[in-house]
């Protein structure tokens, strides 16, 4: 009975199943069940919380060290390109 | 252009010369494009897909680490075991993320899993058009996002206790 009650409050899913679904939450895909079924088992499982938690932070942090503004393109290399583009020769 | 050519190459003049060779594959072939999707898109599309072929061609300098070491592990039943490093709060975590760690912690990904992690997470195509790019099954795209992600988590809570990272 135990062991049932313990599965029931842990969403019915293992800590394996709960790091299989990580990327699907985070993007939003999980079905509504699932999705609280995860609540669920991280909301008793402390280790799978503070995973779930710390994974999140680790992708939220890892896109936006990307998120900056376009660079400008060196003057030297946009020469390169506009004379091989049209042929120009590299003195010209 | 060349700020998605140096996410998949780095500072260095190799994304200068993907975005030359890019260039010239646009030029090429704008005669011949159909407009079947947003010019922007296939001009992107253009700099991956030449940013990919140069790095199959010049492999990279640096160590990489080895992601095996880097992912959770689970019992028989499978629990998550006891870790000291999730006692780390997500701010410190967080604070410790800076842009400069991040990139040099992606750049040790090995190249299939880095490679997904940019298009997925940070170029931001769906996981159809990562296996499409890269020809790999949607399911293989999954995992692999799943393990870089893991691994850089992994590395990142490495940083913050003073371990030093495994990069066998």
């Amino acid at each position: 009975m135990s062991t049932l009650f313990a599965h029931v409050m842990t969403g019915g899913l293992s800590c394996a199943e709960v790091d299989a679904l990580l990327d699907s939450a985070i993007d939003g895909e999980l079905p509504l069940l699932t999705r609280w079924r995860l609540k669920l088992h991280r909301a008793t499982c402390r280790m799978c919380g503070r995973y779930a938690s710390q994974y999140g932070v680790t992708v939220e942090r890892a896109k936006a060290a990307f998120d900056e503004p376009a660079p400008d393109i060196p003057s030297e290399t946009a020469d390169r390109i506009a004379r091989r583009a049209t042929g120009r020769p590299p003195d010209d | 252009m060349l700020r998605t050519a140096r996410r998949f190459l780095g500072d260095g003049p190799a994304a200068e010369d993907c975005l030359q060779d890019a260039t010239i594959r646009v030029l090429d072939g704008i005669a011949g494009f159909e407009g079947r999707a947003r010019l922007s898109t296939w001009v992107h599309r253009i700099v991956v897909t030449t940013a990919l072929s140069h790095l199959r061609k010049h492999k990279r300098d640096g160590v990489l680490v080895s992601l095996d070491t880097l992912l959770p592990a689970f019992d028989d039943e499978g629990r998550r075991p006891p870790d000291p490093a999730l006692s780390i709060p997500d701010r410190t975590l967080s604070e410790a993320a800076t842009a400069t760690w991040v990139k040099d912690a992606v750049s040790r990904l090995p190249d299939d899993h880095r490679n997904v992690f940019v298009l997925r997470d940070v170029e931001g195509y769906s996981s159809a058009e990562t296996a499409a790019v890269l020809e790999i099954s949607e399911e293989a795209v999954r995992v692999r996002l799943h393990r870089a992600r893991a691994a850089l988590r992994t590395l990142l809570t490495r940083t913050v206790s003073g371990e030093e990272e495994d990069t066998s």
